[in-house]
């Protein structure tokens, strides 16, 4: 249950104050089944996986929630194919061509009688609240897939104002300074992948690296011409790995050898003391990684 | 009047014996005409299909607000365009600071005091587009600087917050939100006193608590910002010279700021 991606929000004290009643928000906001007509719902749903599990897992100050989602699979190609061949139909039968408010009720027609037999498609979306530092941490790179469970806790507490993070310094800068002179904040070091791309052009060309030394000539020269860091790989204290991005989104994070060391150290009894274990070393090595990058 | 050489230009002939030269354009979706006014010039647009008599009928009809608004904006009074090596002065925060230039590996801007320093490999054409990307990524830092400074006290205070926050050039608005929560800010307000920049981001945030223009919304925007009035004063007199710096320095709606 390691993240893979962070999408990062942060809220004040006083919004941390007013998280006491958040399992039972949550519960009013409990994931339901998809209904024949409908083309998706959103809800909570137990991390532990379990229907009727606990909505939150808290462990210190920080509380570890999913989102639920279930969409229908009822392609767009489908749809078109479907309803042309009606209109065909209806042309033929009455001699004349079918026209716009007809089309759409055909397509409505066509819409209640494929839905039902749909497919509906689960996924989820974890997240944890860490009350102590403020942050809303979400396991997505995807923004939009992020407003959109930001907005399912909105709904279920009815206020939450968490903020985007904005940070004082622009983030391409800062990234394009630590590679350009390989000097980069305690703690912190190079991995082997960047983007870099050329702010000048409006065509805007990228270079990507992968596998590659980023301290070697050939980066150095795509800095010299001008071109900026959009993406950085770095390594943190040896323990975490991960791609930071200029919007800063945390990509392909991936707790290093020491880390997973002390996990395997010891064997669990249960799924769910699984998941807590993880939970705390996890919540323990984002909160100082998150730290530093404040 | 008549019809300018390049056939999208219309001439107006104007009561102190100048001319007025007015891009017109027919519009799909226009459903009547229209005479706008911006940094870049007069703009008319009309539905298909109307009667170039009745274009021209008009513009003659709106000659004398067209003149005055063009008198407003100073257009004749543009800045230079940006040269590289030619040092000039531009509006930083509202003040006038000097942008000098030097030649060096890694493009970047360099304050230095009171001026700035544009630090560039290449001349011509090529730098002055490479200094403009410096430039606009720079001035998208200043203001997410001041941005940073405020959002939190703000947000605390109205109990609500917008979902991202984005800053880039826009043609006619200072800031708009969408129906998403997201916030965008015209990237020509760095060039502006930090307090109109604050009063931007106090209106556009007070939208989120109130979505249109009524008395509860102005109410919000004065709790946040007690002097609103004098900085929308303020961006009204300079907010066209300040859009048209921004075009000097780079500010494309085409290129995304860091």
């Amino acid at each position: 249950m390691f993240f893979r991606n962070l999408t990062l929000f942060r809220f004040s004290a006083e919004t941390a104050a007013a998280l006491d009643r958040l399992d039972a928000a949550l519960d009013a906001q409990r994931l339901r089944p998809v209904g024949p007509l409908e083309l998706a719902t959103h809800g909570f749903v137990s991390p532990l996986g379990a229907e009727e599990g606990p909505l939150s897992i808290g462990i210190g100050a920080c509380t570890l929630l999913t989102l639920g989602r279930e969409d229908k699979l009822l392609p767009a190609a489908v749809i078109n194919a479907e309803l042309a061949r009606r209109v065909r139909a209806v042309a033929a039968q009455r001699g004349q061509n079918v026209g716009g408010r007809e089309r759409k009720r055909l397509k409505e027609a066509v819409l209640e009688e494929l839905l039902p037999r749909a497919f509906a498609r689960p996924s989820q979306l974890s997240a944890y609240l860490d009350r102590k530092n403020g942050w809303v941490v979400l396991d997505t790179s995807s923004r939009k897939a992020a407003e959109q469970a930001l907005t399912a806790l909105r709904q279920a507490l009815d206020s939450f104002p968490a903020l985007p993070l904005a940070p004082e310094q622009a983030p391409r800068l800062l990234m394009t300074d630590w590679l350009s002179r390989g000097k980069l904040p305690a703690s912190l070091s190079l991995g082997d992948e960047c983007e870099l791309r050329d702010p000048a052009s409006a065509q805007g060309a990228v270079v990507r690296c992968r596998r590659q030394a980023l301290e070697s000539e050939e980066v150095r020269e795509h800095l010299k011409s001008g071109k900026q860091v959009a993406q950085l790989g770095l390594e943190f204290d040896g323990r975490l790995a991960f791609v930071l991005g200029e919007d800063l989104c945390l990509r392909k994070l991936r707790f290093l050898d020491v880390v997973q060391g002390e996990l395997d150290s010891s064997a669990r009894e249960s799924a769910a003391a699984e998941i807590d274990a993880r939970f705390a070393l996890m919540t323990l090595e984002l909160e100082r990684l998150l730290d530093k990058l404040e | 009047m008549r019809t300018g050489d390049d056939d999208n230009w219309l001439e107006l002939a104007t009561a102190r014996g100048g001319t007025i030269r007015v891009l017109k354009r027919a519009h799909p979706r226009a459903r009547r005409l229209r005479l706008t006014v911006t940094a870049t010039g007069a703009h008319l647009s009309y539905p298909n299909g109307t009667h170039p008599a009745q274009v021209f009928a008009f513009l003659r009809q709106h000659a004398d607000w067209l003149e005055r608004k063009l008198d407003e904006l100073h257009l004749d009074e543009a800045p230079p365009p940006l040269t590289v090596g030619q040092p000039t002065l531009i509006p930083l925060r509202g003040e006038s600071v000097r942008l000098g230039w030097a030649q060096g590996p890694y493009p970047r801007i360099e304050p230095h005091g009171d001026s700035l320093r544009v630090v560039l490999a290449e001349s011509g054409a090529r730098g002055r587009q490479r200094a403009q990307a410096l430039l606009s990524g720079y001035l998208a830092a200043e203001l997410r600087r001041d941005v940073a400074r405020w959002l939190g006290p703000f947000v605390a205070r109205l109990g609500a917050a917008p979902m991202a926050l984005r800053v880039r050039p826009m043609s006619s608005l200072w800031g708009s939100l969408d129906a998403r929560d997201r916030i965008t800010l015209d990237l020509a307000l760095a060039l502006a006193p930090p307090p109109a920049l604050r009063y931007v981001l106090a209106h556009e945030l007070c939208h989120l608590k109130v979505r249109s223009h009524a008395p509860r919304f102005w109410a919000w925007v004065r709790e946040l910002t007690p002097d609103y009035q004098d900085q929308r004063d303020w961006l009204r007199e300079h907010g066209a010279a300040l859009k048209a710096e921004l075009t000097r320095l780079g500010g494309s709606a085409r290129r995304t700021p860091a």
